[in-house]
């Protein structure tokens, strides 16, 4: 789908007028400025490819099935919340509750298991119990317009309470054993489930956003919602579904995570809203809305994937491995705004 | 926007404000009361901690209100100063960071308000506001897992050690016991890793998979605590890689399971629940105007498959 210039150009006279000195932003202009176009339009891409002839070279292991397997298998859970942040991202929305929702499902799942319920419907409890969080999200921020980077950690507050409060901070076992199946167990016994999973999500999400009205209309709320608006779209409803479903994919992750280690624990999936936001920006996604695919994030958190693979298969030690992930996240957030204000 | 942000800001104060009462307990009355202030309530040792003090406390009628800053610092000084206003009987902490909570113990004893540390010590600085420190010594739990090491390799073995978040007082006192242990014993263990994995099981799982990459002839993991160790245990699983001892610390009910199984080797059990008991007992004396030693330490019981089954009830 193409992106009217006019925005685009908007941005940058805006930019321009304000008196941002945005490094680099003046290369990339014109016809001579294609390569570089061509590298910033696929940064991610390229990083990857990038580490993985790095790897390659510096590892005699690095380039196995198996281990290219376990990087995949490792991230397939941050995939999956990574595809429901970027839907919301693109409409310029954040949902920094995931990290708990991914526990509270769990939790839920394993309750459903433990107080009798079959496999099938302790996993739609949990999915349910992660789509309610995000519903209770969308509203508040559709219904107040509230700022939902702040709305939405108060609702981590509320579902992390609620985790602790649902085991009274033990940890559970799953009881049904086909279910640690989902997160462990491999298709025709060579790739996991997971990752199966988080590509098939992905390829729907994308079609989606390319190829439905209600992906079009993503974009349109993250580019110029007032627009949309104006043209008759259902903002408030779109938004709100969006909510929804970043609260199941979120919902989802945490069911395989469950699966994956057979425990629950009120705070599994810590961290991952930042990782999901950073995984949906290196893959192309803008902070600013109106930009991103899912294929795209998937390419994104296979970024991070190899690079902690490669921090361990190298021996990099702690401190370094931290100002490595901080130096990827600085790059990759000045890359987007370089590119958004062309 | 600055009505949507101040709108904001209202509503997630209004949620996480009604969580947290939520999550903690009733006021105290007179009487016996404690206030208690964790680090982070959200890990099995600490809910051993808060049976044991439950337990305990009915025999002497206290009436104790958890607090719960998970892990942040500064939640964990506000949270004592709230104690403060509360005027208990006995106040006690679980540092975070030794050094930041000096100054709200500070103002505690100042309060005339005892002050007793539980699990995580305060510094040197800090002992002179506290009365005692009851817990279990992170140094002879990763002690303890070095002998059994020694004991079940005799001696020699190549060795992975999978640990906590970076710079937290348990993970460098479990790996310098452990240290302490091979020296001590004179023993040829080789540490090839050390690579945090934050407590989490699900990222010992995929660290330990990358370290099975990296090192093919790994014979010793050492996950400090349990849920790691077990995570650990189902990569190696998942690998199909043979002859690998696993070890851990806490006792879990899980990891004494795998034991009994045969999947691991051992876990030096940390006894988090007498470590509540002894806190309820220390806090009476405390308010009965006793003295109390300046230390007091809840065993560590290390558990093999050759005694698993006599300590298998203690497993939490």
């Amino acid at each position: 789908m193409t992106m009217t210039p006019g925005k685009e150009i908007a941005k940058g006279t805006e930019a321009a007028a304000r008196g941002f000195p945005v490094p680099f932003a003046h290369l990339g202009r014109g016809r001579s400025g294609a390569v570089i176009r061509v590298l910033r339009n696929h940064t991610a891409l390229i990083l990857l490819v990038v580490l993985v002839i790095a790897g390659g070279l510096l590892s005699d292991v690095f380039l196995t099935p198996r281990n290219l397997l376990n990087i995949m298998w490792a991230v397939s859970i941050l995939g999956i919340i990574a595809l429901g942040q970027t839907m919301l991202l693109i409409t310029c929305n954040f949902d920094m509750s995931v990290a708990y929702v991914v526990g509270l499902s769990g939790i839920i799942t394993v309750l459903a298991q433990i107080a009798g319920c079959d496999l099938v419907t302790s996993m739609a409890l949990g999915l349910a119990g992660g789509m309610g969080v995000g519903l209770v999200n969308g509203l508040l921020v559709v219904y107040t317009g509230a700022n939902p980077f702040l709305i939405t950690l108060g609702t981590s507050l509320l579902a992390y309470s609620a985790s602790l409060m649902l085991t009274h901070s033990q940890t559970l076992y799953a009881t049904i054993p086909a279910f640690n199946v989902f997160g462990r167990g491999r298709l025709f016994g060579v790739v996991h489930y997971s990752i199966v999973l988080a590509l098939v999500l992905a390829l729907v999400l994308e079609f989606i956003l390319r190829r439905t009205t209600f992906g079009r209309t993503l974009y349109v709320i993250g580019l110029n919602e007032t627009a949309g608006r104006m043209s008759g779209l259902p903002i408030q409803r779109v938004k709100l579904i969006t909510f929804v479903l970043c609260g199941g994919t979120a919902a989802l992750a945490g069911l395989v995570m469950t699966s994956r280690t057979g425990s629950t624990v009120a705070s599994a999936g810590a961290g991952m809203e930042f990782d999901s936001i950073i995984a949906a920006v290196l893959g192309g996604t803008s902070l600013f809305g109106g930009h991103g695919g899912a294929l795209r994030t998937l390419v994104g958190v296979l970024v991070l994937g190899v690079l902690n693979n490669l921090l361990i298969l190298l021996s990099v030690p702690i401190e370094g491995q931290q100002i490595a992930k901080g130096l990827v996240f600085l790059a990759v957030v000045w890359a987007d705004s370089v590119l958004r204000h062309q | 926007m600055k009505r949507s942000f101040v709108c904001g800001l209202a509503i997630s104060a209004m949620l996480g404000i009604s969580s947290l009462a939520l999550a903690t307990g009733t006021a105290s009355a007179a009487g016996f009361s404690i206030c208690v202030v964790h680090n982070d309530a959200d890990h099995p040792s600490i809910t051993a901690i808060v049976k044991g003090m439950n337990d305990e406390g009915k025999i002497y009628g206290a009436d104790i209100t958890y607090f719960d800053p998970a892990f942040d610092p500064q939640k964990q000084v506000s949270m004592i100063e709230d104690c403060v206003a509360r005027k208990p009987s006995v106040i006690v902490v679980n540092a975070v960071d030794p050094a930041a909570v000096v100054q709200a113990i500070k103002k505690a004893s100042e309060a005339g308000l005892p002050v007793v540390m539980q699990n995580a010590d305060t510094n040197d600085e800090g002992h002179q506001y506290t009365r005692t420190f009851i817990g279990s010594q992170s140094f002879d739990q990763g002690y303890a897992v070095g002998q059994m090491i020694v004991k079940a390799t005799g001696g020699k073995g190549n060795l992975v050690m999978i640990t906590g978040k970076p710079g937290q007082f348990d993970v460098v006192q479990r790996a310098d016991g452990a240290k302490k242990a091979f020296a001590d014993a004179k023993a040829d263990i080789k540490i090839l890793a050390e690579e945090p994995a934050d407590w989490s099981k699900d990222k010992a799982l995929t660290v330990m998979q990358d370290l099975l990459t990296r090192y093919p002839d790994i014979n010793i993991v050492f996950g400090q605590d349990d849920p790691m160790a077990l995570g650990a245990l189902q990569a190696i699983k998942a690998s199909g890689a043979e002859g690998i001892k696993v070890f851990g610390v806490n006792g879990n009910k899980d990891a004494c399971d795998a034991i009994k199984a045969g999947d691991m080797y051992g876990t030096a059990m940390q006894l988090s629940y007498l470590v509540g008991v002894y806190t309820v007992r220390a806090a009476y004396d405390i308010a009965q105007g006793r003295q109390v030693p300046a230390k007091i330490l809840a065993p560590t019981a290390p558990v093999t498959p050759e005694n698993v089954n006599k300590l298998y009830d203690q497993c939490w």
